[in-house]
């Protein structure tokens, strides 16, 4: 089962006080990808990172409706999650193979302002990632590690500054597995993102927001409680320099230090992907 | 006759020695007697809005420190700190690169990891040529070992 999470990104330039559609981040898009149609997709959580307070707006004609839709203020300089925050359970907006999302922001008249969505993809074809449930990571995990990064956003708006998981410290073990729990970051932006053939090469991620630390730092595994499916991402060290962190912020790019809480699991515990 | 054992605090209209015109009695009837119903905070109470000096009207801010709202939120960063900080940071962002996508949307993690092998080849002195010859030949996890490993005291 092709098991996929992907988190989209994009930016509005000087939206001001006009609900602008967001840009998304090179070559990704807000529109659902193909999937079959009996196997649901599902909007999972949306945040933005605003320099001045504005509106998230996220509309189509096959949710609730195309005018307003699922809107929401956004506060200032607070990436924090807008809908389904993953600190209980959280209702999952369902969504449709192929439907073009509109996502609109407002906020500055002078600032690249940033958002980002994520989508859970219960079988998406051609992508296969690895993911498990608590209780798996309960039976199997064995010890807590971290992987420190640093990233040198890019200040267009966009994904960039992607680094390795091993770029600061070479410390996992050769060819084991390691559920991504979640992670931390020192400095404000929109979406911290991993992404590894682990994952089929999709992006996932959480919130850029230093202040919720609590948060972030479990992300995978809320998220996966919240939702009731599983989604803690599962990596192997043998594609180490292949699986890349990387920031999405404003224009005003930033170094990110980045901080993934992973757990090593027990060798054989995860089956390979698409099993 | 002294009393060893009061039955209320001086000043309290129920004492035996209760003079409403004492200072004891204009005391108690400071802290106690409240026409306007009932109080937030007791008398002088630090948050209290009739406590001089208090800070109620000082707002409070997300990441600000309220003493000092000419900090930076969040860093408290003075504001040249502040200002030299996003000097840096737009600096290195010019420098920094896009992640480098499919047209599908993937992230194209394999371009990322070369690259990655690539200048750090070039740090040691090759040039780009060279130094993708050399990633071919020694293969990126290699290189990229080599590097974290180099990076780790730093």
């Amino acid at each position: 089962m092709g098991r996929a999470m992907e988190l989209v990104a994009g930016f509005a330039t000087n939206p001001g006080a006009t609900l602008t559609t967001l840009t998304p981040s090179t070559n990704t898009s807000f529109t659902v990808r193909g999937t079959d149609t009996t196997k649901p997709t599902w909007l999972a959580s949306a945040f933005a990172f605003n320099g001045t307070a504005g509106e998230l707006v996220i509309k189509s004609p096959r949710l609730h409706d195309n005018v307003q839709g699922i809107r929401n203020r956004v506060t200032a300089a607070f990436t924090t999650p807008l809908i389904s925050t993953p600190y209980q359970y959280a209702f999952l907006q369902r969504l449709f193979a192929q439907d073009n999302l509109t996502v609109q922001l407002s906020g500055g008249a002078a600032e690249l302002d940033n958002a980002a969505i994520i989508i859970l993809y219960e079988d998406l074809a051609g992508v296969a990632g690895r993911f498990i449930d608590i209780p798996t990571l309960t039976k199997s995990g064995l010890n807590y590690v971290t992987a420190e990064v640093t990233v040198v956003a890019v200040a267009t708006g966009n994904f960039g500054g992607a680094v390795a998981i091993n770029s600061t410290f070479d410390t996992l073990k050769a060819n084991t597995d390691y559920a991504i729990v979640g992670g931390m970051t020192d400095t404000r932006g929109c979406a911290v993102g991993i992404t590894g053939v682990d994952l089929g090469n999709l992006r996932v991620g959480f919130p850029a927001e230093p202040t919720l630390r609590d948060l972030t730092n479990d992300w995978f595994v809320n998220l996966t409680a919240a939702v009731g499916k599983p989604y803690i991402p599962v990596i192997n060290s043998a594609n180490k320099s292949a699986i890349t962190i990387d920031v999405n912020t404003n224009g005003a790019g930033g170094t990110y230090i980045i901080n993934l809480l992973l757990v090593e699991m027990a060798p054989g515990a995860v089956p390979a992907a698409g099993q | 006759m002294a009393i060893t054992e009061r039955d209320f605090p001086k000043g309290h209209p129920k004492a035996a020695d209760y003079d409403p015109k004492s200072p004891d009695a204009v005391e108690w009837a400071r802290k106690n007697i409240h026409p306007m119903g009932e109080r937030d905070f007791p008398v002088d109470h630090p948050k209290a809005l009739d406590t001089p000096g208090n800070k109620n009207h000082v707002p409070i801010r997300a990441g600000e420190d309220p003493d000092r709202p000419e900090l930076e939120a969040h860093t408290g960063a003075t504001e040249e700190v502040a200002a030299a900080r996003r000097a840096y940071d737009a600096s290195i962002a010019a420098s920094a690169k896009e992640t480098p996508t499919l047209e599908d949307g993937r992230v194209n993690t394999a371009k990322i990891a070369e690259d990655a092998a690539v200048q750090f080849v070039m740090k040691q002195g090759h040039d780009e040529e060279a130094a993708r010859k050399i990633v071919r030949e020694q293969g990126i996890d290699q290189i990229l070992a080599a590097k974290a490993t180099l990076q780790a005291g730093e």
